[in-house]
């Protein structure tokens, strides 16, 4: 048993490979095996929003492979693929200011139109309430060459329409801002 | 009949012809014709950099082409199409058309801004050139759905801070409009619940 205890049999499906934390915070753990991450979470009764949409983020994984693929989600752990690339802070050292674009405006703006699409119908609402990543920030997000992949699948979630809007002009300024600052600041 | 400008004639006949020109819009010291096929603006001579603007139109023909400007006068292309807030209130336009014109087209038109500038750091008191009235009411939009910026004298060069503060504040106009056109339009609503505008608390 982990220190959150997680059951060891977890690991012991993944080929019986040695598994190492990488991150403990008061809100979660992170193992990886070298092919998956395991991330165990806050029991529902401690977090101060929804549990993790298993069924939900699935369906929009499927749809929107941007975002990680998810196994299984169980007992408050969530087994998820292990995603190589670079980090931010890396990308954004090497970066042209056309990647950087890309990433910054071009795809943050490409993911809002798939919350909005998912969303399911032209008219919303405005006590709808829609699937998004509330923690769509560069800490979350893996670059894979020039793609783009974010990890934090418990991140995804759903908000009324209102906090929806406001979520997203913050990330939006936070993504411009860092396209402003890497690519003309710098 | 409509009072002509003195010099208009003169400065523009080679393109107007004979083609009868009638007043469209006036409004302060400016005043708008058109013949037709083109638009003619009689503003201050001042108004805009032409030389700049032809440059960045030149691979942007997302801006309207102007043909001269002489002595305060701009003779531009007529370009057909709707304005965007009719076209947006047209059911044959998407969500998807909408997205494209607010979000897609535009972003990519800021690109070209920070790459006619044309270097890769900017310092902080540079100017910047760029379309600052480039906002829903001085774009047409064709049958095609491709836009066009009008108003070319709206375009100037602006220090790079009050440029960032200026496609701030469009990008949430852009943004309110795709929002109440695409997803908050009271016709929409009026129909999915099948209610009257007053039922729905509209005034």
């Amino acid at each position: 048993m982990s220190q959150l205890g997680i059951k060891l049999n977890w690991f012991l499906d993944i080929d019986g490979r040695p598994i190492k934390l990488i991150r403990k915070t008061h809100k979660e753990e992170v193992y990886e095996d070298g092919n998956y991450i395991v991330k165990k979470t806050l029991p529902n009764e401690f977090r101060s929003r929804n549990a993790f949409d298993f069924e939900t983020y699935k369906r929009f994984q499927l749809e929107y492979p941007w975002c990680v693929k998810v196994y299984s989600y169980e007992d408050d752990v969530i087994v998820m693929d292990k995603i190589e690339g670079h980090t931010w802070d890396e990308f954004h050292q090497y970066a042209t200011k056309d990647q950087l674009w890309n990433v910054c405006v071009k795809f943050r703006n490409e993911t809002v139109k798939n919350f909005l699409d998912f969303a399911g119908s032209d008219y919303i609402d405005p006590n709808q309430h829609i699937f998004f990543n509330g923690d769509a920030k560069h800490a979350n997000l893996i670059m894979q060459g020039d793609k783009p992949m974010f990890i934090d699948p418990d991140s995804f979630r759903f908000e009324t329409w209102d906090r929806f809007i406001l979520k997203i002009n913050e990330h939006n300024t936070e993504w411009f801002n860092h396209y402003l600052l890497r690519a003309h600041r710098n | 009949m409509n009072i002509i400008p003195s010099g208009l004639i003169t400065t523009c006949s080679e393109l107007i012809g004979t083609r009868q020109i009638k007043l469209i819009h006036k409004k302060d010291n400016r005043e708008v014709y058109e013949d037709g096929n083109y638009i003619i603006k009689k503003t201050a001579p001042d108004a805009f950099n032409f030389e700049r603007y032809e440059r960045f139109q030149k691979d942007n023909p997302c801006f309207v082409k102007v043909h001269s400007f002489d002595d305060g006068v701009i003779v531009m292309d007529k370009v057909e199409g709707m304005m965007f807030n009719d076209y947006a209130k047209t059911p044959t336009t998407t969500v998807d058309n909408l997205w494209y014109i607010c979000f897609t087209h535009r972003t990519a038109l800021y690109k070209r801004y920070f790459d006619f500038h044309g270097k890769r750091d900017i310092h902080c008191c540079e100017p910047i050139f760029f379309h600052a009235d480039g906002v829903p009411g001085n774009v047409i939009i064709d049958n095609n759905n491709k836009p066009t910026y009008i108003d070319p004298d709206g375009t100037i060069q602006i220090r790079w801070e009050m440029f960032l503060q200026k496609i701030t504040e469009h990008h949430f106009v852009w943004q309110n409009d795709y929002t109440y056109y695409a997803h908050r339009f009271p016709a929409t609503e009026m129909e999915k619940w099948g209610k009257s505008l007053s039922e729905l608390g509209y005034k």
